[in-house]
C-alpha cells in the first residue's frame, strides 16, 4: 500500500525536487495507473483541458491523486470513513471550481490548498460538536488503526509534537510538499517553515529514540551547537 | 576529515537532504559532507528518520470513491450529487439524527395538537363578532337608506357600491362590497325585505348570518330585523347578561329594567354619524354655503377650525350637528358644495345602554326617596341622621350624573353628528419665496449637529439605563462563556 505522488506528479513540477533518498519508493507509482493517452502530459496542462470540458482529464487527475489525498486525510483524522469523504468533498470542491482555475501555482499545491481548507471546516465542526454537543473528537486514535507496530510507535510521536510542527512535518514528508509550497499553504514566512521542519525532526529523533542517543544524532547536537555559537 | 569546522547550518544540511538548495551550493554542501563526519551522521539521521516516517502507510482508498466520482465528471459535473449522495445518506440514517427527526416532529405535532383548536376557537369567536357587526352594519344602512329612498333596500346588492358613478337606489354605496355580495369572515349572509303595507310604513326586513362551514367559521346563527334587535340562535343578544354596575340591584330592579328594555326594543335608540370630505373651488363660498345649509336644517357647528398655510391648501374642518331625521338631506346639500373624495356614515346603537342608564337613575331616585323618608319620619342619633345625609348627599351626586349622561346620549340619539372637512383645491404660489441656499445650508447644518447630538444623547441615555443589566450578565455569562471557549479551542488544538 502506497499513497505517495506518483511518478507523474513529480514529472509535472517546474522545478524537479532532487529528493536525497534513493531508498525510499517516492517516485513508484504504487497504484500502477493504466496507460492512457494523457501519460506523460502535466497535471497542470491536464486541469486547463478539464476546465475547457474535457471530462476524461478528471479522470486522469483523479486517479494520480485519489490514494495521495486519501492518505493526507487518512493521518489527520481517525474514522476512515470521514477520510473518504473529506477526499470526495475535495474532488467535487475541484470540480465547482474547475471553470475558474488559473494555472499559476503547481496543481498539486492547488489542490492541496483545497484539501487543507476542507481539513480545516472538518476540524472546526468536530471541536464544535465536541464543545456544545459532547461529541467525540475526531482526533486520530492510533489504537484503532490497523498497522504495524513500528508504525504505530510513528504514529505517537508524530502526535506528540507541536501542531504546526507536525503539520509541517507531515506535509513535508508525506505529501513531499516543497519548503514554498508549505509556507503558501500554511501562511507561514519561509525561514519559519525551515526552522520549524528541523525543530519538528529533531524533537520526532528524540521522541523515537528515547532510550539511547545515537552516534549521528550526538552528531547533530554539536553541529547545531556549533552553528547557534557561529 | 575535518570535524572542527562547520561553515554550514544545520537547516541547510536538512535543506540539502531535501532538495531545497540551489544547484551551486549542492556542490559546496555535498563536497562538505564528504569530508566531514558529523554532517555525514546528520545526512544519515535525517534519511533515516524519513525512513522511519515512511513506516507509517495507510490503506488504499476504497475503490467505491473511484467509481462515484467517475460518474459525476462523466454527468457533467452536476454539482457531485451522485458522491454527495453517499455522504448525504450515511450522515442522515445516524440513529441519533433519526431520533432527532422523530423528537422534533413529535414536539411539532404535539405543539398543532394544542394549538389547533385555540386557533380555531378564536377563529370563530373573530367570525361571530365581524357578523354580528356587520349586522350592525347592515341595520344602520337599511336606515340610511329608507330615509334617502323612502323603503329598504330590496336585496343585499343594492346596499353594495355602484361599479361606476354615482351611488343609486339599486346601489347606494352604504357597505362594502364583499358584506354586499352575501359572504364575509365565514358567514353567509341572507336578506329578505318585507314590502310596505301602509302608507306611513317602510316596510320591514330581516337578516340571516349563517356559518360557511358550521364547527369551523363559526358555531351560531344570527338574526336581525328592522327593529334592530340582533339574535343569536334565537336569543336576543346580550338579553341574557346585565353589565356589572346593575348586577348588584334587586330583583325589583332588574323586573324594571326588563321592562323598560322591552319597551325600548319597538324604538331603537341609534346615534349617527357621519365623515364627509370635500374638494370645492372657493372655500369662503362654501363655508357660507354650509352655515346656510345647517340655518335650513335646523342644525348647529359644534366646533371649527380653519388653517390656510403656506404651501398647503386652505381647509375648513367642521363637526355639525344636524337632527337625526334631517341628516340624509343635509349630507345630499353638503355632497353639492364640492367633490366628495370620501364619504362614510355609521351608527351605534344605544337603546341598550340607555335602557340602563334608565333602570339605574329610577333606582337611585327610589333610594333617594327612601333616603328621604328615613329622614323625615325617624329620629335617632344625630351621627346616624348625618351618615343618612351623607348618603343621601353621594345618591343625588350619582342621580344628576346619571341624567347628565341620558340628556348627552339622546342628544347624541336625536342629533347626528357630521364631520365634514372643506378643503380648497391647491394652488401653488408663484411667488412664494425659497430659502436662501446659504439659510438651507445653515438649516441643514444646524439640523445635522442637532440629529447628531441627539443620537449620541440616547446611545447615553441607553447605556445609563441599561448598563448595570448588561454589565451584570456580562458578568454571570462571561465564566461559562470562557469554559466553552476555552474548551473548543482545545478541541482544535487536539483535532
Amino acid at each position: 500500500m502506497q499513497d505517495t505522488l506518483p511518478a507523474l506528479v513529480l514529472i509535472s513540477e517546474a522545478l524537479p525536487r532532487h529528493t536525497m533518498d534513493e531508498t525510499t519508493s517516492r517516485q513508484a507509482n504504487p497504484q500502477g495507473s493504466p496507460a492512457s493517452s494523457n501519460t506523460g502530459v502535466s497535471d497542470e496542462q491536464l486541469m486547463l483541458a478539464f476546465s475547457q470540458g474535457s471530462s476524461e482529464t478528471f479522470t486522469e487527475l483523479f486517479s494520480r491523486y485519489k490514494q495521495p489525498i486519501y492518505g493526507f486525510f487518512r493521518r489527520r483524522v481517525s474514522e476512515p470513513a470521514h477520510a473518504e469523504e473529506l477526499t470526495q468533498e475535495t474532488f467535487l470542491a475541484l470540480l465547482r471550481a474547475a471553470t475558474r482555475y488559473q494555472p499559476r501555482a503547481l496543481f498539486r499545491t492547488y489542490l492541496y490548498a483545497i484539501g487543507f481548507k476542507i481539513l480545516r471546516a472538518y476540524r472546526r465542526k468536530a471541536a464544535f460538536r465536541s464543545t456544545f454537543f459532547g461529541h467525540r473528537n475526531s482526533a486520530p486514535d492510533p489504537s484503532r488503526q490497523d498497522a504495524t507496530e513500528s508504525a504505530l510507535w510513528v504514529r505517537r510521536a508524530v502526535e506528540k509534537l507541536d501542531p504546526v510542527d507536525r503539520e509541517v512535518l507531515m506535509l513535508r514528508e508525506f505529501e513531499q510538499l516543497s519548503y514554498a509550497e508549505i509556507a503558501d499553504l500554511l501562511q507561514l514566512p519561509l525561514n519559519t517553515v525551515r526552522s520549524r521542519l528541523f525543530r519538528a525532526r529533531t524533537a520526532l529523533r528524540n521522541l523515537l529514540e528515547p532510550r539511547g542517543e545515537s552516534r549521528a544524532h550526538s552528531a547533530l547536537r554539536q553541529i547545531t551547537k556549533k552553528g547557534e555559537n557561529a | 576529515m575535518t570535524t572542527t569546522e562547520h561553515p554550514l547550518s544545520p537547516e541547510e544540511i536538512m535543506g540539502f537532504v531535501d532538495g531545497e538548495l540551489s544547484a551551486d551550493r549542492v556542490q559546496s554542501v555535498s563536497a562538505h559532507v564528504g569530508q566531514c563526519s558529523e554532517c555525514t551522521s546528520l545526512v544519515a539521521e535525517l534519511r533515516n528518520l524519513s525512513v522511519q516516517m515512511a513506516v507509517w502507510q495507510v490503506e488504499t482508498v476504497p475503490e467505491r470513491s473511484t467509481a462515484r466520482a467517475v460518474v459525476a465528471t462523466q454527468k457533467k459535473l452536476t454539482v457531485g450529487w451522485p458522491v454527495l449522495g453517499s455522504v448525504i445518506s450515511r450522515r442522515f440514517t445516524s440513529l441519533r439524527f433519526v431520533l432527532g427527526v422523530a423528537s422534533s416532529l413529535a414536539a411539532v405535532v404535539l405543539f398543532l395538537a394544542i394549538a389547533t383548536p385555540n386557533l380555531m376557537r378564536s377563529r370563530m369567536a373573530a367570525n361571530e363578532s365581524s357578523a354580528v357587526g356587520s349586522l350592525r352594519v347592515l341595520n344602520t344602512a337599511a336606515n340610511t337608506y329608507s330615509g334617502v329612498y323612502g323603503h329598504y333596500p330590496p336585496s343585499l346588492k343594492s346596499f353594495g357600491p355602484p361599479s361606476s358613478g354615482a351611488p343609486t337606489e339599486n346601489a347606494a354605496g352604504l357597505v362594502d362590497p364583499t358584506l354586499a355580495g352575501g359572504r364575509k369572515s365565514g358567514y353567509q349572509f341572507t336578506y329578505q325585505m318585507t314590502p310596505a303595507s301602509g302608507r306611513d310604513s317602510r316596510g320591514g326586513y330581516a337578516i340571516q348570518a349563517t356559518p360557511i362551514e358550521p364547527g369551523k367559521g363559526g358555531y351560531r346563527h344570527f338574526s336581525t330585523n328592522e327593529t334592530g334587535a340582533i339574535f343569536a340562535d334565537g336569543a336576543e343578544l346580550g338579553g341574557p347578561s346585565l353589565p356589572v354596575e346593575t348586577q348588584g340591584l334587586g330583583q325589583q330592579v332588574l323586573g324594571e329594567q326588563e321592562t323598560a328594555r322591552q319597551a325600548a326594543e319597538t324604538s331603537p335608540m341609534i346615534a349617527r354619524t357621519a365623515e364627509l370630505r370635500l374638494v370645492v373651488e372657493r372655500l369662503d363660498e362654501a363655508r357660507e354655503e354650509m352655515d346656510r345649509i345647517l340655518a335650513r336644517h335646523k342644525g348647529f357647528v359644534g366646533r371649527l377650525s380653519a388653517s390656510a398655510e403656506n404651501g398647503s391648501e386652505r381647509v375648513v374642518i367642521a363637526s355639525l350637528r344636524v337632527p337625526a331625521d334631517q341628516l340624509d338631506a343635509c349630507l345630499a346639500a353638503l355632497k353639492k358644495l364640492g367633490h366628495v373624495t370620501h364619504e362614510s356614515q355609521a351608527g351605534e346603537e344605544v337603546t341598550q345602554q340607555h335602557v340602563d342608564l334608565l333602570a339605574r337613575l329610577k333606582n337611585s331616585r327610589n333610594t333617594e326617596a327612601r333616603l328621604n323618608d328615613v329622614l323625615r319620619q325617624r329620629g335617632g342619633p344625630i351621627k346616624e341622621i348625618l351618615e343618612v345625609e351623607k348618603e343621601s348627599a353621594r345618591v343625588r351626586g350619582e342621580i344628576e350624573q346619571m341624567e347628565a349622561e341620558q340628556q348627552t346620549l339622546e342628544h347624541r340619539v336625536s342629533f347626528a353628528t357630521i364631520d365634514l372637512k372643506l378643503a380648497e383645491e391647491y394652488k401653488a404660489e408663484l411667488t412664494t419665496p425659497a430659502p436662501s441656499v446659504a439659510m438651507q445650508l445653515r438649516n441643514a447644518l444646524v439640523d445635522g449637529f442637532r440629529t447628531a447630538f441627539q443620537s449620541l444623547l440616547a446611545l447615553l441615555l441607553f447605556f445609563a439605563e441599561s448598563g448595570p443589566t448588561l454589565l451584570l450578565w456580562l458578568m454571570i455569562l462571561s465564566f461559562p462563556a470562557w469554559l466553552l471557549w476555552r474548551r473548543y479551542q482545545r478541541s482544535i488544538a487536539v483535532a
